[in-house]
């Protein structure tokens, strides 16, 4: 009897020995990488990417469509109906959007009627510092990027995310995409998903796709730069932030 | 030992299923793949023991230099530039996964499903 | 009971929980297959069922380990040390149950250990994780520490204190963890007060007990394991404790919530108990917890009745009527919430959900069926 549990203590304490030498970092092997990576030579640069959406400009329904159909063809976004959807970037009314914050929203200026909607890329992100394998971070440029290959699942930032700005894959996105875009990945099941203000572009000097097929009612740029468009819109517009008693600073600004 | 007469013939029996596969493969054959040629010869991102061996390690680089840190080009030893992209770079001269990268993968039993967000592989998914 | 007749009531009993493990593994693995869409989860509420089992079974987990500290001590009895013991082993059970449903939860399994290979410090599922694990260790090496003295007859050595003690500050650090977690939730507002984290601990205080004295009691009616007096009358007392406790903190959250009338705050709790909101059936829902909430009054009136605690059958129903009152507690939480546009959102759980669930209870119970079996093989 007393060795039979020995023997079971071996074993446990050699097998919790064997998941620690798994979990070890490689060690240094015969072929070592040479090469390093190196910034793309147009990479548009930024000390804060803001993005700045004139709520005036978008006065019809096309105008919302062009938006959201120039994000989601790209992204491989698939489309869903009912509550398990995934969206990148969508509309919703301006009660609903602004609705916590003022019951009236008329006194803050705003007329009634559709608002863009994506994720606002804060500056505290609380998707940021509640995913449990870092797979969402904060880059030092303002952007809230995801690396979908790190991803478990959990849906912490869902919860977490005071705009709900994130959507889950509950099923296989190809099912549900007409036509896929060779040029970008798709995601598995499985993996939380959101706006990444086209970082993957900014990387290789293009603006946002977003930006591109909104004619102007959008408008993408550095905040912290005194001469760029933003910086020169805010100053001379009124604009407001989803819920800007919750601290977490974002980066969407609605001209009104 | 405690029931000797059925563990030890046990253990043998075990320790010949085990081994069974390293037994009848005849000591381990090289297999040699017929794999299709790529399309431009010039040479690949790294030198080819480098990239039959190790070629998840440069790609796990290139993810974390892509997403990480934004840089999406890649400078390799030999000061050659590649954009750091699976259709770009990859693909452009793989393009027939199916003969490429799915023959080795199968035989080792290699599984990886970079294919199920990826596009541009084949059956095998990467 | 005479010998034989236990034995088939203990064998039956394991092919019951077979077959829910059965249930469970099939179930999951429609869910492997097709993703996490056989669930009722949605983009408004991703958290649901699942999460709601391991906030449950992770009180239960704490509150029996809570008792053990003074278990151990010099003063108690044998008997009072035999039961936190077996309540040791069925900390362990529920545990267990709580890394199988996080694991049920997520949605791409396979990437879990992504948690140790990448540690996020500011994460409080990573602390969550943490904690689960030491307190799995320490409880493990504790439990089989007592029940090695306990064969021997010797007294438990000073190391198995410490790790109780450890284990109990792993165990109540992530539990308050998960209080916080919840808090800071924006969709499910209703859980998110500063009293979240104490509300929970005291019903967990509750819970755990209530389980534990319940199996006893239904050990006591079919076999021949007397479990001691003296630790069902502290149990009893630390359940009614713990019960009014909760209930004070709710009606504390209750008053202030109804008197400072912040949307945030009220506009979730009227919804449900008017059956106001765009969804009846989350008021539904929400008044059966009412419902239950009353049952959960009345049990406890029982049980501070000295005729009920006296007699097993009603204090038997008594705890159950307070157990499931608990459990629909943590769980309501879960079936509504308000999302980030101020709409009022409900789920239900889905057939594929609920079966999963009962396989994941089914493999708690049996670890704690087969560690009791161990435990008590003398009686």
């Amino acid at each position: 009897m007393k060795k039979r549990r020995r023997f079971l203590e071996l074993a446990g304490m050699s097998f919790l020995a064997l998941v620690g030498k798994i979990l070890q970092p490689d060690p240094v092997r015969a072929f070592s990488l040479s090469g390093v990576g190196r910034v793309h030579a147009r990479t548009l640069k930024a000390k804060r990417w803001a993005m700045l959406i004139d709520t005036l400009k978008f006065n019809d329904a096309e105008k919302f469509a062009v938006v959201i159909r120039a994000c989601h063809s790209f992204h491989n976004v698939p489309s869903i109906a009912g509550g398990q959807e995934v969206k990148w970037i969508w509309k919703d009314t301006v009660e609903r959007v602004f609705g916590e914050e003022t019951a009236d929203y008329k006194a803050k200026g705003l007329q009634a009627g559709d608002c863009l909607l994506s994720c606002n890329h804060c500056d505290n992100p609380a998707c940021v510092s509640v995913c449990p394998v870092g797979a969402t971070f904060r880059r030092p440029d303002g952007i809230v990027a995801m690396d979908y290959h790190r991803c478990i699942g959990c849906r912490f930032c869902m919860s977490a995310c005071p705009y709900g700005a994130r959507s889950f894959n509950f099923s296989d996105p190809r099912l549900h995409i007409a036509a896929l875009n060779p040029d970008y990945p798709a995601r598995a099941r499985g993996i939380v998903e959101k706006c990444g203000f086209c970082s993957e572009l900014l990387d290789r000097g293009e603006m946002p796709l977003c930006v591109k097929a909104s004619d102007g009612a959008i408008v993408f740029g550095d905040l912290a730069d005194p001469d760029s468009g933003v910086s020169r819109l805010l100053s001379k517009r009124t604009s407001i932030r989803r819920n800007e008693k919750l601290g977490a600073g974002p980066g969407l600004y609605y001209l009104i | 030992m405690y029931n000797a007469k059925y563990i030890v013939p046990g253990l043998v029996l075990f320790l010949l299923v085990f081994s069974a596969p390293f037994l009848l493969s005849g000591g381990g054959t090289r297999i040699v793949q017929d794999l299709a040629p790529p399309l431009d010869k010039s040479g690949c991102v790294e030198d080819r023991l480098f990239m039959a061996s190790s070629h998840m390690r440069l790609l796990s680089f290139w993810r974390d230099q892509a997403l990480r840190e934004g840089k999406r080009e890649y400078v390799s030893g030999s000061g050659k530039v590649f954009a750091i992209s699976l259709r770009g770079t990859c693909f452009s001269c793989h393009a027939d996964p199916a003969n490429f990268c799915d023959k080795c993968h199968l035989v080792n039993g290699a599984r990886p499903y970079c294919g199920d967000c990826h596009q541009g592989f084949g059956e095998g998914r990467g | 009971m005479p010998g034989k007749t236990l034995r088939s009531v203990f064998y039956l009993w394991l092919v019951f929980l077979g077959v829910l493990i059965l249930v469970g593994a099939l179930a999951y693995l429609r869910q492997i297959d097709g993703g996490l869409r056989v669930t009722g989860l949605s983009r408004n509420l991703p958290w649901g069922f699942y999460i709601a089992q391991f906030s449950f079974l992770l009180g239960l987990a704490v509150a029996v380990v809570m008792l053990a500290p003074p278990a151990l001590s010099l003063k108690s009895g044998a008997g009072f040390r035999k039961t936190i013991m077996l309540g040791e082993f069925m900390s362990i059970g529920a545990v267990f149950a709580v890394l199988l449903f996080i694991l049920a939860d997520l949605g791409q399994p396979q990437r879990l250990l992504n948690m140790l290979l990448h540690p996020s410090p500011a994460s409080p599922l990573f602390w969550d994780m943490t904690a689960l694990a030491c307190c799995l260790v320490f409880n493990l090496s504790a439990a089989w520490i007592m029940l090695d003295c306990e064969r021997q007859g010797a007294t438990a050595p000073v190391r198995v204190k410490q790790l109780v003690r450890l284990s109990l500050a792993s165990v109540v650090g992530c539990y308050g963890l998960a209080g916080c977690l919840y808090a800071i939730l924006p969709g499910h507002s209703f859980l998110g007060t500063a009293f979240a984290g104490a509300r929970f601990l005291a019903a967990a205080l509750c819970s755990g007990p209530a389980l534990l004295l319940l199996a006893l009691l239904l050990l006591r009616r079919i076999g021949s394991f007397r479990p001691d007096p003296e630790a069902v009358r502290i149990l009893v007392k630390i359940i009614l404790w713990a019960a009014v406790i909760h209930l004070f903190i709710y009606g504390l959250e209750f008053i202030s919530v109804l008197n400072g009338m912040l949307p945030q705050h009220s506009h979730p709790l009227l919804a449900c108990i008017f059956l106001t909101g765009k969804n009846a059936a989350a008021g539904i829902v929400v008044s059966l917890a009412a419902a239950l909430g009353l049952l959960g009054c009345l049990a406890f009136l029982f049980v501070v009745l000295s005729r009920v605690r006296n007699s097993d059958a009603s204090l038997s129903f008594a705890l159950c009527c307070l157990l499931c009152y608990i459990w629909f507690d943590s769980n309501s939480g879960f079936f509504y919430g308000v999302d980030a546009f101020g709409g009022m959102n409900t789920y239900a759980p889905s057939l594929s959900e609920i079966c999963v669930g009962l396989g994941v209870y089914g493999c708690g119970a049996l670890l704690v069926t087969l560690f009791w079996r161990a435990a008590l093989k003398g009686d």
